[in-house]
């Protein structure tokens, strides 16, 4: 697949924009905000694979199953179940300064390695050549945000946040790694994620009316 | 219609959903809701009759080019699960309908959700079957996180805080952990298919034959995120922490699947994928083997500590799964004959020391170790089912837990792992005392608790699961060549060091 300069500096743009939406997303604590910051992420990844799309067209498909389910579908869930929420999450485990510079240097380092390393990470030779070597990076960088925003955040429905983050690095990596994938093959796959995303919150709402809070370090009748 | 290999294998998989719709729609209905089910499940398991003549007499069978297969391997886990969820649907029936349950939330309330319980159930068992007949290696890891999906408002079922906390951890950690998987899969397909000229190279028997042409990086890449993934699915240990919760706080009949047929999808997908591998690669078996140790060690000493039946039993699941990874990755014929035997032993044994447990709840509504004793003086045939489950889980003999610990135990002398032979039966001598002094504090000694004078038998639609399973564990321990044809099947199958 051949794309043109224009191209590819526009993958790479929107592709670090990803990754300064997943921090936001992830370290934003006022809860609206952060849904925003994640539907931004859903719309810029969606931006991106049609990009991919234009030397092959049928990642549009693709890029309209993304539209559908991460930037409408998972934005609206999300907006539907703060109603009632406090403004704020939770307090984090780890503070915004101290969190900056741990989300920095997590991507600095896993994007510098995976940048550096595609090879080994890379199962064909065209994910090791450009624009597909940055988004392998990115799309792990974005998984690893999610990842560290499950761990750090109290607040359940931060810990949805977070996998949603991660179920965007994992979808986003599809694209340089499985990029001849059937539509159908997609669409199952994204059919779990949604519906991953609405039990989790179901249990979350559940847990709020029946503990009367969403924070996890609460959750102490059974032990980790 | 023409019993096409297709006709069986489609209805086997879908045959549940008309049922799991059907319960939803009329959840109101005070009468239907559980004989629906019961049917719903009931055809599951009398379609993998023929299922199984079929692939005995022809090796394997597959429908759609092969977008579906069943082989022995498959064969195994498919008689499992829709017998376990055959039998749990009975068992249900009446447990489902505990007075202090609908108490709590209502009458009205109470059908409208144990439709919904049902109807999920069926779906739950729908995805299970599409798990282990699935030749795709991208569509397995969609049917295996569906059967997350499927199942997460079933272990939060009383939507209390313990079963919500339960779910609400179940559903965070497998989706992460299955997460792992999905990048594996992407990666064995992508790297497969430059050198799949024809057929899909998302298709697992595709895949293995070209499997030494992806490089070895791509390889141990994959194994680990698959030891990951599906080994989260599959409550090996550290990828645990979900387990316990989950099984103990799932309405007991979920338990029941969960422990019996759930975990085993996990550790099919887990063995389907590493499968390709393990022929060629030493270190992936190597790894296996170690996690496999842990989860068998770990999960006996968490046990013994255990104050609450039905959380024993689930660390006591963490340490059984163990012994069938263990023989997985000993790779010789005697160590995946062992492992499929364990899993067969496993199969009937956990859902039946659960479903005694549930008999325990149903009677007098405790479950904790110290507050019973004495039970089995009201409840004999209870005890001594529970007894034949302990025992088998122990490996004591004449029972079917027995044979496939010895098995395993032979394979390792076999293989001249000798840490492992020793390992091994450590881990067993643990299992017998935490099995046998739950059983014994619970059903002989004193009577601890003023409810337990009250105790009687569980209702026949109770006792009738549990009593088909101590009879099959019983059965299989003195007759062995019953499963010999299957096992044999899936051993000789199966990829080797």
């Amino acid at each position: 697949m051949e794309y043109s300069e224009t191209i590819v500096k526009l993958i790479s743009s929107l592709s670090f924009a990803m990754i300064v939406t997943s921090f936001g997303a992830v370290t934003t604590r006022n809860l609206r905000y952060a849904t925003y910051i994640y539907a931004v992420q859903a719309l810029l990844m969606t931006t991106i694979i049609a990009l991919y799309a234009t030397a092959a067209p049928t990642l549009f498909i693709w890029s309209a199953v993304a539209f559908i389910t991460k930037f409408l579908i998972i934005t609206w869930l999300l907006l539907s179940f703060i109603k009632g929420l406090p403004e704020y999450e939770i307090k984090a485990i780890i503070g915004f300064a101290p969190s900056a510079v741990i989300a920095t240097v997590l991507v600095v380092l896993l994007y510098e390695l995976t940048h550096k390393y595609v090879h080994f990470l890379a199962p064909t030779s065209m994910a090791t050549e450009e624009p597909f070597r940055t988004n392998v990076a990115v799309s792990l960088t974005i998984f690893a945000l999610g990842l560290y925003g499950i761990l750090t955040r109290r607040d359940a429905f931060k810990t949805a946040i977070g996998l949603c983050l991660l179920e965007n690095g994992a979808h986003l990596s599809l694209v340089s790694l499985a990029p001849g994938l059937h539509e159908t093959v997609i669409i199952g796959i994204v059919t779990d994620v949604v519906l991953g995303v609405y039990m989790l919150l179901y249990i979350i709402k559940g847990l709020r009316e029946v503990a009367g809070t969403t924070d996890t370090y609460q959750l102490t009748e059974l032990h980790w | 219609m023409v019993c096409t290999n297709a006709n069986l294998i489609l209805l086997l998989v879908l045959s549940p959903l008309p049922f799991s719709l059907a319960v939803l729609l009329l959840r109101r209905s005070y009468t239907l809701k559980e004989p629906l089910t019961i049917i719903g499940s009931f055809i599951p398991l009398a379609l993998s009759i023929p299922i199984l003549q079929r692939v005995l007499d022809e090796g394997y069978i597959s429908a759609f080019n092969e977008e579906f297969l069943i082989d022995p391997l498959s064969a195994i886990f498919v008689i499992g699960i829709s017998f376990v969820g055959f039998l749990a649907s009975i068992f249900a029936f009446r447990y489902m309908r505990q007075e202090p349950l609908i108490r709590r939330v209502g009458i009205e309330i109470f059908e409208r959700r144990l439709g919904i319980f049902y109807s999920l159930f069926l779906f739950f068992l729908s995805t299970m079957l599409w798990s282990v007949t699935t030749n795709n290696i991208v569509i397995l890891w969609v049917a295996i996180e569906a059967t997350t999906i499927a199942s997460a408002l079933l272990v939060s079922f009383y939507w209390d805080r313990r079963g919500l906390e339960a779910g609400y951890k179940y559903i965070l950690l497998l989706t992460i952990g299955v997460t792992f998987s999905l990048f594996g899969c992407v990666l064995v397909y992508s790297a497969s298919a430059p050198f799949i000229i024809s057929g899909s190279p998302l298709l697992f028997t595709n895949i293995k034959g070209i499997i030494s042409r992806i490089p070895a990086n791509v390889i141990l890449l994959s194994a680990v995120l698959f030891t990951v993934g599906f080994g989260t699915k599959a409550g090996l240990a550290p990828f645990h922490p979900w387990l316990p919760d989950a099984y103990a706080e799932a309405p007991t009949p979920i338990s029941v699947i969960l422990s019996g047929i759930m975990t085993e999808t996990g550790l099919y997908a887990l063995l389907r994928t590493l499968g390709l591998f393990l022929p060629s690669y030493g270190a992936v078996a190597s790894s296996l083997l170690v996690l496999a140790v842990f989860s068998m060690i770990l999960g006996a000493l968490l046990a013994m500590v255990q104050g609450d039946l039905k959380r024993l039993l689930a660390y006591s699941s963490i340490s059984q799964i163990g012994y069938i990874a263990m023989g997985l990755s000993v790779g010789t014929y005697l160590g995946y004959y062992g492992a499929f035997y364990q899993l067969v032993s496993h199969i009937l044994a956990k859902p039946l020391l659960f479903m005694c447990v549930g008999a325990i709840i149903y009677s007098i509504a405790l479950r904790n170790i110290d507050d019973l004793g004495g039970v089995g003086k009201h409840m004999p045939v209870t005890m001594a089912c529970f007894f034949i489950g302990a025992f088998s889980l122990s490996g004591i003999p004449p029972l079917a837990g027995f044979l496939s610990k010895l098995t395993l135990i032979i394979a390792s002398a076999d293989a001249h792992l000798w840490w492992l032979l020793v390992l091994t039966l450590l881990s067993s001598l643990l299992t017998l005392f935490y099995a046998v002094r739950a059983a014994y504090t619970a059903f002989w000694g004193k009577e601890k608790n003023e409810a337990i004078a009250k105790a009687k038998e569980a209702p026949l639609s109770i006792l009738f699961p549990v009593l088909t399973l101590s009879i099959l564990t019983f059965l299989f321990g003195v007759y062995p060549q019953l499963l010999y044809p299957l096992l044999h099947a899936a051993s000789v199958l199966a990829p080797f060091k």
